[in-house]
């Protein structure tokens, strides 16, 4: 059972500890309105990650775009993503990256907490010449709205020379030559009722083969004495997705992923002070015996009131709702200093599983999950900027009703007795907290902390106990029935634990500042043994844990950042063994102007156990668990070859991991004892005479079990070629992927072929579509060899 | 002597051969302000664009002010003024010119940035850079008050350039006699002081801060400096 326990801790420490680390070097500018792809490194956690999302905006919009960060292929730690031309002109963009992790939690880069700056591009013209031919004539620096927005510029220096149908008119971030006047040599821009606030300009032409603009001008506009312009603004896209499989034999391992096409919108619309945005997906893995996958979204936003319907993600706090699903009412009425939170709806749906019912020998049961619903409520003083607080509940009850007794009950025969058993039990749990935040924006930090205590009722199925049975049961005077408070909470004997102590407790507390171009983060938590929170992601009961990291920036050249992660179970002191693990971690980055960029990175854990002497004197098995894992690697762009500009990355990881127990007669035994070690080699080759791109990638990996002893290799190569064509309206591309693994291990190998197209027919409309061919064979097992074909298909209409 | 011939040759030649038709941009117009294209008054608002050959009228306490396409000079008609909008294409470069009927024009020139000609009946002004008030006195007198730079006047068929530097005032009689003086603040009414002034705190950089007042309007600090 120890052992048991032992492995679980393991298990949920290696979580923790290995919670995903990226490296992410942001490259400050952007080409006007071309695409921006940018690269995330997975240094560490890369089986963690579920699902990583690049979320971006214009400085000062108000909702964030997303976009899917793609895995460059098949265990790469490079990601990659792309930022829409469209989005890119004269205003600077901002961006985080967010990480779904496979146990659901969500961990934001850089973290959104309002003391991190996040990522930003701004724009760079490098790519065309500033022409002082644009001049421009109504240079006032600013106007009223009542008076409009009038651009006018002069072109007549240039009259003869650039093509007046190349002619571009970019104002405050959109194309706006349509509704432009362009006559030699002039060009003429009206906005009438603008809306208050910056408006920057840039006008674009071709000069024979070269792309020339004009200066960025910005005007403000300042709001007038007549009525407020009330433009209407819509964005947003349209997708359409399909993956298709077709596998000659079913892999050994029996997993055939489902033929699936997927639909989503999202649209984003202003209109005066009002926000509206859907969001809709729909997919044809939704089942309705299953949890939902589908989601509909419709949010209205005003300055004082936002109102979500539909599937929504309340951020109440973090002990009480954070980050999951609830499809129903969401609603924040709030003003500068105070505001009220409350969202309902259901959490989870009900689901049944429909399996052979034998009540004679009362053998399998069907069972089902509950509809859960979540309520949840937060009263908030104060605002982000400055002093918050906030008084917060959140309660979710699994719906009895919602399920059919059959799928949670039956009964069977037991000594000649009735009883009753449950396959299914329905929960009932509240939680109460309160939490602080002072923010000082002058001193760049941020102190806060939440308290919450919590209430489980792990079975409600039979009701709340009666009056009587409860002063029986605790020996006590109780002064209320707790039946008449069962559509509040249901009180009975389930409860966990039946009477609330500091185990129902958590806590916790955090401090980040930024000073001395350091970003510093420290938090401390503790969660007690019987803290239950079903409204939050994992919550490791009984423990308590201090969280350190830094990162230190010298402008864009240099980043150094570490960590340390120290957690300890056994918080209560009710069991007779304590767990501890300690993890720390350090990178850097160093990147110069037209040199190499070199990287390094260590991470180091050590995990052990002891007695609790509080709780007994007997001896146990001791574990001590080590890991460490160091990489280093250097990249160049190699400018210097003209015609062939490449981007090449090497970086080298060793490591080592290993395990010992000591029984209670202190005898040590190695449990394991690993070491890995590995070289990766990529290199980006981009033609500049041909739009030809050639990608190679190359990584060994070794594996040794010093206690078996065993040897494994594995061996992956990567290459890739795209070419542009019709002014990059469309990239064929393909890529070969080879993975032979050697050694003690059984000899395999897996091949992947992909060939694809990434379309632009029309204007804002991509059409992406690939074959994928996948081949594995087993030099041992022949039986298990197999191979699949794999067609995926998405279309997306920007606008 | 007879560079200073030529080049008025040229002008002219130019004038009739390489004329265009948008040439200004109106940029501001307020009181009574009358425009006319092929002799015929049309509407317009500030933002519209002048033609060759426009002629603008200023009544009693109006203003209107235009800049010429190759943005290097702005021209600020004042109250009871007449003026003709010429401007004619010589290569690459534009060669502007203000034909002052009546009234007084204070036009700002950036320097490099081709010809620029004010004439009055009596006299055309030439002037590379600088800025300069020219106004057509109730006796018929032609004046230039020169506050930057210098301006190169040709009186009547007096085919010798006359300079004159910053600070200085010339006076030309509907006769063609002149004089150059030291300006005074005499020479300029109070609105034409103003507006030069104004065109020199073209240089200041202006900072404007939005606050939100105890009603929530957003409201403006402006700084110039």
């Amino acid at each position: 059972m120890r052992k048991v326990i032992l492995i679980l801790l393991a298990v949920v420490f290696s979580t923790l500890l290995y919670s995903v680390t990226i490296q992410h070097v942001c490259p400050k500018t952007f080409i006007f309105n071309q695409d921006a792809q940018l690269m995330v490194e997975v240094v560490q956690g890369m089986s963690d990650i579920a699902e990583m999302t690049l979320h971006y905006r214009v400085v000062g919009d108000q909702h964030w775009l997303t976009e899917i960060v793609e895995q460059e292929n098949e265990g790469s730690v490079y990601y990659k993503v792309t930022i829409p031309a469209k989005y890119l002109n004269t205003e600077t963009v901002e961006y985080y990256f967010s990480i779904e992790l496979n146990h659901g939690t969500v961990e934001n880069f850089p973290a959104q907490d309002g003391t991190t700056p996040n990522y930003t591009l701004n724009p760079d013209f490098a790519s065309g010449e500033t022409s002082p031919g644009f001049v421009l004539l109504t240079d006032e620096p600013s106007v009223t709205a009542d008076n409009g927005y009038l651009l006018v510029v002069s072109w007549f220096a240039l009259v003869g020379e650039i093509d007046e149908s190349s002619i571009e008119v970019w104002v405050g971030g959109k194309n706006v030559t349509s509704a432009a006047q362009i006559s030699a040599p002039t060009i003429v821009y009206k906005e009438t009722n603008p809306a208050p606030g910056d408006r920057k300009a840039i006008i674009r032409a071709q000069l024979g083969s070269k792309s020339i603009h004009s200066q960025v001008w910005t005007t403000q506009i300042m709001p007038g004495q007549g009525r407020v312009a009330r433009p209407f603004n819509l964005r947003g896209n349209v997708n359409f997705a399909s993956n298709y499989y077709d596998y000659s034999t079913a892999p050994a391992w029996g997993m055939v992923p489902e033929n699936n096409a997927t639909t989503w919108a999202d649209l984003y619309a202003t209109y005066g002070i009002m926000d509206i945005q859907t969001h809709i997906y729909k997919s044809s893995l939704e089942h309705s015996n299953k949890q939902p996958v589908d989601r509909y979204t419709l949010g209205l936003q005003l300055p004082f009131f936002d109102l979500f319907v539909g599937d929504n993600t309340p951020n109440i706090s973090q002990l009480t709702l954070y980050g999951k699903n609830v499809r129903g009412i969401y609603s924040k009425l709030h003003n500068k200093h105070v505001a009220l939170i409350l969202s309902q709806g259901e959490a989870v749906r009900k689901t049944t599983s429909e399996l052979d019912f034998d009540p004679l020998t009362a053998g399998i049961q069907p069972s089902g999950t509950f509809k859960q619903e979540a309520i949840s409520a937060r009263l908030q003083f104060g605002n982000e900027n400055g002093f918050m607080t906030g008084l917060n509940m959140s309660r979710h009850r699994d719906i009895i009703s919602s399920l059919d007794s059959l799928y949670y009950m039956y009964n069977k025969i037991v000594d000649g007795q009735n009883q009753t058993v449950y396959t299914a039990t329905a929960k009932d749990n509240a939680v109460l907290s309160y939490d602080l935040r002072i923010n000082i924006p002058e001193q760049k930090t941020t102190v806060g902390g939440e308290i919450a205590g919590s209430l489980l009722n792990y079975n409600a199925i039979p009701g709340a106990i009666t009056q009587a049975d409860l002063e029986t049961y605790t020996g006590e005077d109780i002064p209320f029935d707790p039946s008449e408070y069962s559509n509040l909470f249901v009180l009975n004997k389930n409860m966990e634990p039946f009477l609330p102590s500091r185990a129902n407790l958590a806590w916790m507390g955090y401090m980040r500042t930024y000073f001395w171009n350091n970003l510093l983060g420290i938090q401390y938590a503790e969660t007690g043994s019987a803290f239950n929170a079903l409204g939050t992601y994992y919550q490791m009961q009984d423990s308590k844990a201090l969280t350190f990291n830094d990162q230190f920036n010298l402008s864009r050249y240099f980043v150094l950042s570490g960590g340390l992660n120290w957690t300890e179970d056994n918080l209560m002191q009710h069991k007779s063994e304590t767990n501890t693990s300690l993890s720390w971690n350090a990178q850097t980055l160093l990147q110069l102007p037209r040199l190499p960029y070199l990287k390094a990175a260590y991470f180091t854990s050590l995990g052990n156990n002891r007695v609790n002497s509080e709780i007994t004197t007997t001896k146990i098995d001791k574990y001590e668990r080590k890991s460490n894992s160091l990489s280093f690697g250097m990249g160049y762009n190699i400018s210097q070859i003209r015609y062939v500009p490449t981007q090449l990355d090497i970086s080298y990881r060793m490591g080592a991991d290993n395990c010992d127990k000591t029984d209670t007669l202190d005898v040590v035994t190695p449990q394991t004892d690993n070491e890995n070690s590995g070289l990766s080699l990529t290199m980006y080759n981009r033609f500049a005479l041909i739009p030809l791109t050639l990608q190679f990638a190359l990584s060994s990996n070794q594996q040794k079990e010093l206690l078996t002893p065993l040897k494994n290799n594995n061996l992956n190569l990567l290459f890739g070629a795209g070419y542009s064509l019709w002014n990059s309206r469309i990239k064929p591309y393909l890529n070969y992927r080879t993975i032979s693994l050697s050694g003690d291990q059984n000899k395999q190998h897996y091949g992947y072929f992909t060939l694809g197209v990434d379309t632009l027919p029309l204007k804002s409309l991509s059409l992406n579509t690939s074959v994928a061919f996948q081949e594995y064979s087993n030099q041992t097992s022949s039986n298990s060899d197999y191979d699949t074909f794999t067609w995926r298909m998405l279309l997306t209409q920007r606008f | 002597m007879k560079k200073f011939l030529f080049i008025t040759l040229m002008i002219m030649l130019s004038f009739t051969l390489f004329s265009i038709n948008t040439v200004a941009l109106l940029s501001a117009a307020k009181g009574k302000v009358d425009l006319a294209r092929a002799g015929k008054a049309i509407k317009f608002k500030t933002g519209d664009l002048l033609q060759n050959n426009d002629v603008l009228r200023t009544g009693g306490e109006s203003f209107a002010a235009y800049k010429f396409i190759d943005g290097s000079s702005t021209v600020k008609v004042f109250s009871n003024s007449q003026v003709r909008v010429v401007s004619n294409t010589s290569g690459k470069s534009l060669v502007k010119k203000v034909e002052l009927n009546k009234g007084s024009v204070f036009a700002q020139v950036k320097p490099k940035t081709g010809t620029f000609l004010v004439s009055t009946p009596t006299t055309v002004a030439s002037v590379k850079g600088t800025g300069f008030l020219t106004k057509i006195t109730e006796a018929k007198q032609s004046m230039f008050v020169v506050t930057e730079g210098e301006v190169l006047l040709k009186i009547l068929d007096d085919n010798e350039g006359k300079p004159v530097p910053a600070g200085k005032t010339a006076v030309v009689e509907a006769d063609g006699r002149y004089v150059i003086r030291q300006s005074t603040p005499d020479d300029l009414s109070a609105i034409e002081q103003a507006e030069i002034e104004s065109s020199r705190a073209k240089d200041n950089k202006t900072l404007r801060v939005p606050m939100l007042d105890p009603s929530g309007k957003t409201r403006y600090i402006e700084i110039t400096y």
